[in-house]
């Protein structure tokens, strides 16, 4: 694209054509009277539009002067093309594969693609330069060093894939000037659309040169940006749950737009949305009996960024954490485990047999029952706190009472202790418990008795504590709620990953998404579809495309791959052949929360904190086209002087 | 030396003779039908004879025919009133060799010669934008006259008055009620080309006779270039770039309005003939009088 360099030239010098033209026309009439002006004044009305061309059309050598004067003026404007150089210089070229960059341009090409093709041109108008190649999005990484052939260069430039991610541009200019040598002209070519570049804090030192590249052109992008299924708990019951969901439109004007929502792959709901520039629609849909194991919204678009266009929640239970309390005195646990986050606390009751709520589903039980804490098997809640276990709780015994415990380390290595602060703590009697291989995670007091430990075990996860709350000061310490909070985050989480994926975060596979691959040692992913992007194995961008299974990975949450890109993603056994029967498929999620503007934006050098001067920037980077461009006036103006010789000359013969 | 002192002018007259078809209003005698029966030439029908009528008029010839006796009723005619009016603005001074208010002239003295031939009563006068100084002309004081308008003409008096057709148009009617034949010599260009909208009511009036006449510059433009044109009557100037499309176009904007002007004065029953300068007034004055459907050609 052609680029002028002294636009300030251009208001006084393309004025001068303007101003010498009407000049030279108004010199040029000539006076007459006629009888009557009505005619011509009709005439000139009609005419009016025209009426300069006409005028230059009609004289020669005036249209001549004007299109040299014009020439001369563009050529002083300093008119170049970015990018394209004969010098030999260091090009560091950085591009962009944010999720942006997945937006559709006009005739269904990606962004990404677009600035893949301008940096394949850069590569190619530099040919005396030496090329390094940046991706970035969330992280920058170099693909490419300037050590590596120019061919080669371009053939991982063309490997670039999108991701979902949103782009670091401050790492990315660092990492790139990092690489600017002290010796070489270095230069910074950056591909990318630019829209969240305003408030990044790139910036340069002053010796590099930035080019500034921008790719795409398309503004629309609608995406369901908030999906949230929540059980309808009202009137005490499980009467049913509401689909709550939001369509956001970034565009700067009103859109409408078909969204459809499908619960467990049927379509439940079918609605046109027409939401206004830059705002958001949202819809609640309420539905009747239980919940269901997975919600998607789609919208239908052809020409909308698709990273956003569908959003799906999944689920193996429950949304609400519940809480069940069995204990003599429930009442100060529920009001702990409420104050920690628990959605819905039961407490046992008197007249009400035990056997009722072991067959209920709880996320989490807390036992202080002597005759219960021998039971769990029975229940069907798989997550409990023990309080005070009797003798023989998972092979431990009692080694004898202790009096006035504390403890001396305050803080301990373990996620259901994370904030817990034992500083203060007494207890004034409980028996010393003697444990076995079962309890791991230990904290002990400064007798060395077991006061908090964690079972080991594959079906439940069971923190028990050795002592009885009430004969000691820990309910009173702030601690408490934080101890209940800590184990009721574990179990969520637990609960919650693996089940929802999202692009560029950390993700788990839960037990139930393993337990199909229970044999399977290595898991290979496939992305099947999804919008833009490669689909089958996964691209460059994701760290790992296999995943190790650790022995008894079914029991425990395992952490997955990075996914870069949203979509259907599918796992196979990597150690079967590849026609095997995939294991399980999931879904991966734009990344949950996000304000997104897929606005391309044109940066100008001034907006970068440091870098050279733009004109000296300007010559480095540039082919200049005002030497053609003074020839071609020269040549205008022979032209002119030849032309009216020969008018005069040929006058002159005819005898005119 | 006066155009109607030269030798032969006159003459090449004689051979020509204005007669008018339309029925004389006059009150006097003259040569021209009029509605009014009595003493004359020419029968205009026969009716019964009745008892202590002249029998000179008895038409014996019918009587013996139809064994009736028929008296002959006799058509009078009377003198017609003849209008000419002058266009004397500034616009008139236009054309090579001769200009538009020379061949106006010379027109108007022709036909009021022609007419005066007829014992008709002739009124001729120069105008503006209102008609004034209306002389009667007569076979004896014709050049005395005719030497008044020129005069007048000459002297710049009207010529800085810029053509109101229409209100002169007016104020000719306001002041010749009488019906007549109404010549009307000019180049109809005014400010707002009004004689299309006055046909109508001259019609009411006057039956008519618009001479239109015109210059060989105001049919086409030849020249190319930029202009700074002004108007000779207004003083107002347009600039333009004239090229020879834009000079087409005028031609035929101008053929458009003559065109037009024409076509309103045959709708309203009065008649249209274009007069180029240059062109020699006798062939243009045997056409007005043949074609414009006034006359014949004869001795007289």
């Amino acid at each position: 694209m052609i680029e002028f360099q002294m636009i300030s030239n251009a208001v006084f010098f393309g004025a001068v054509p303007v101003l010498a033209a009407l000049y030279m026309l108004k010199l040029n009439r000539r006076n007459k009277k006629i009888p009557s002006v009505y005619f011509i004044k009709d005439l000139v009305s009609d005419n009016k539009g025209s009426s300069l061309f006409k005028r230059l059309t009609s004289n020669m050598l005036l249209f001549l002067e004007i299109l040299f004067l014009i020439i001369l003026a563009l050529a002083l404007m300093n008119p170049g093309r970015a990018g394209q150089s004969l010098l030999r210089k260091k090009m560091i070229l950085l591009v962009d594969n944010s999720i942006t960059m997945s937006s559709i341009e006009a005739g269904g090409v990606l962004r990404l693609s677009q600035a893949i093709k301008s940096a394949e041109a850069a590569v190619y108008d530099n040919p005396n330069s030496s090329v390094s190649v940046i991706e970035f999005s969330a992280a920058p990484k170099l693909i490419a060093d300037s050590e590596i052939s120019r061919s080669e260069a371009v053939a991982r430039i063309r490997t670039i894939a999108p991701t979902h991610l949103t782009p670091d541009y401050k790492t990315a200019v660092a990492l790139a000037e990092g690489l600017c040598g002290e010796d070489e002209a270095p230069e910074i070519h950056i591909f990318s659309d630019f829209c969240s570049w305003r408030g990044s804090g790139a910036g340069v030192s002053k010796k590099t040169s930035v080019v500034f590249h921008k790719a795409g052109e398309a503004e629309r992008n609608i995406g369901v940006c908030t999906l949230e299924v929540s059980q309808d708990v009202e009137g005490g019951g499980s009467a049913g749950y509401n689909i709550f969901f939001t369509v956001k439109n970034y565009c700067d004007y009103e859109v409408s737009i078909p969204a459809s929502v499908f619960i467990d792959a049927t379509r439940v709901s079918s609605s046109v949305l027409t939401i206004a520039g830059g705002g958001a629609e949202s819809k609640i849909l309420k539905k009747y009996g239980s919940m269901p194991e997975e919600v998607s919204v789609e919208i239908i678009a052809s020409d909308v960024l698709d990273v956003d266009d569908k959003r799906v929640w999944s689920s193996s239970g429950h949304k609400n954490f519940r809480a069940l309390v069995l204990s003599g005195s429930p009442y100060f646990y529920k009001a702990a485990l409420e104050a920690a986050g628990a959605d819905t606390v039961d407490a046992s009751e008197a007249n009400i047999p035990k056997a009722l709520y072991r067959q209920r589903e709880y996320d989490l039980a807390v036992i202080d029952d002597t005759g219960e804490a021998a039971l769990l098997d029975k229940y069907k809640c798989r997550s409990f706190i023990v309080f005070d276990p009797p003798e023989g709780f998972f092979g431990a015994f009692s080694s004898g009472p202790e009096l006035g415990v504390t403890v001396r380390t305050p803080e301990f290595p373990y996620a259901y202790m994370r904030a817990v602060d034992l500083n203060d703590i007494y207890i004034h009697q409980m028996q010393k418990a003697a444990l076995n291989h079962n309890f791991g995670q230990i904290v002990y007091s400064s007798s060395a008795a077991p006061l908090f430990a964690v079972v080991n075990s594959q079906v439940f996860d069971i923190f028990a504590v050795f002592f009885d709350p009430r004969a000691s000061n820990f309910p009173l310490k702030i601690s408490f709620p934080i101890f209940f909070s800590n184990i009721i985050n574990i179990i969520k989480s637990k609960k919650i990953t693996g089940d929802i994926f999202f692009a560029g975060g950390l993700n788990y596979f839960g037990p139930a998404r393993l337990k199909p691959a229970e044999s399977v040692t290595k898991l290979r992913f496939l992305r099947v579809s999804g919008g833009p992007g490669p689909t089958g194995a996964l691209p460059s961008a994701a760290p790992s495309v296999y995943l190790d299974l650790p022995a008894g990975a079914a029991a425990g949450p395992i952490e997955a791959p990075q996914f870069l890109l949203t979509g259907l993603y599918r796992a196979f056994d990597a150690s079967a052949a590849k026609a095997a029967d995939p294991l399980f498929d999931f879904f991966v999620n734009p990344p949950p929360v996000r304000t997104l503007s897929v606005k391309p934006v044109r940066v100008s050098f001034q907006a970068m904190s440091g870098g050279k001067a733009a004109p000296a920037s300007f010559e480095s980077s540039h082919v200049s086209y005002a030497a053609p461009l003074i020839l071609l006036a020269v040549l205008i103006l022979l032209l002119d002087w030849v032309y009216q010789n020969h008018r005069t000359f040929y006058k002159k013969e005819a005898g005119l | 030396m006066y155009f109607f002192e030269g030798p032969g002018f006159i003459q090449s007259l004689d051979s020509l003779k204005l007669v008018m078809k339309n029925q004389a209003r006059g009150i006097r005698f003259g040569e021209s039908r009029s509605k009014f029966f009595g003493s004359g030439l020419e029968v205009s029908h026969l009716k019964n004879y009745s008892t202590g009528e002249d029998v000179k008029f008895i038409d014996w010839n019918a009587s013996f025919r139809l064994n009736r006796t028929f008296i002959k009723v006799f058509s009078e005619t009377r003198e017609n009133n003849v209008y000419i009016l002058i266009d004397s603005s500034a616009s008139m001074d236009f054309g090579e060799p001769e200009t538009k208010r020379d061949l106006a002239v010379k027109l108007a003295y022709c036909i009021a010669y022609l007419a005066s031939a007829g014992s008709n009563k002739i009124y001729a006068a120069n105008f503006c934008d209102s008609v004034k100084n209306a002389v009667e002309i007569t076979k004896t004081n014709i050049n005395a006259r005719f030497k008044e308008i020129i005069g007048r003409a000459a002297s710049g008096a009207l010529q800085n008055r810029p053509t109101r057709l229409s209100a002169a148009l007016n104020s000719f009617m306001a002041n010749f009620k009488r019906r007549g034949l109404l010549f009307v010599i000019s180049d109809f260009f005014d400010g707002g080309l009004s004689i299309a909208d006055s046909v109508a009511k001259l019609a009411i009036a006057q039956n008519f006779c618009l001479i239109q006449t015109l210059s060989g510059d105001d049919m086409s433009i030849s020249d190319t270039g930029e202009f700074k044109y002004e108007d000779s009557e207004t003083l107002e100037t347009v600039e333009i770039s004239l090229t020879p499309e834009a000079a087409a176009e005028y031609s035929s904007r101008v053929s458009a309005f003559c065109a037009a002007l024409m076509a309103k004065a045959l709708k309203y029953g009065g008649s249209y003939k274009m007069a180029r300068a240059g062109g020699g007034h006798m062939q243009i004055l045997k056409e007005i009088l043949l074609k414009t459907g006034f006359s014949g050609s004869g001795q007289r």
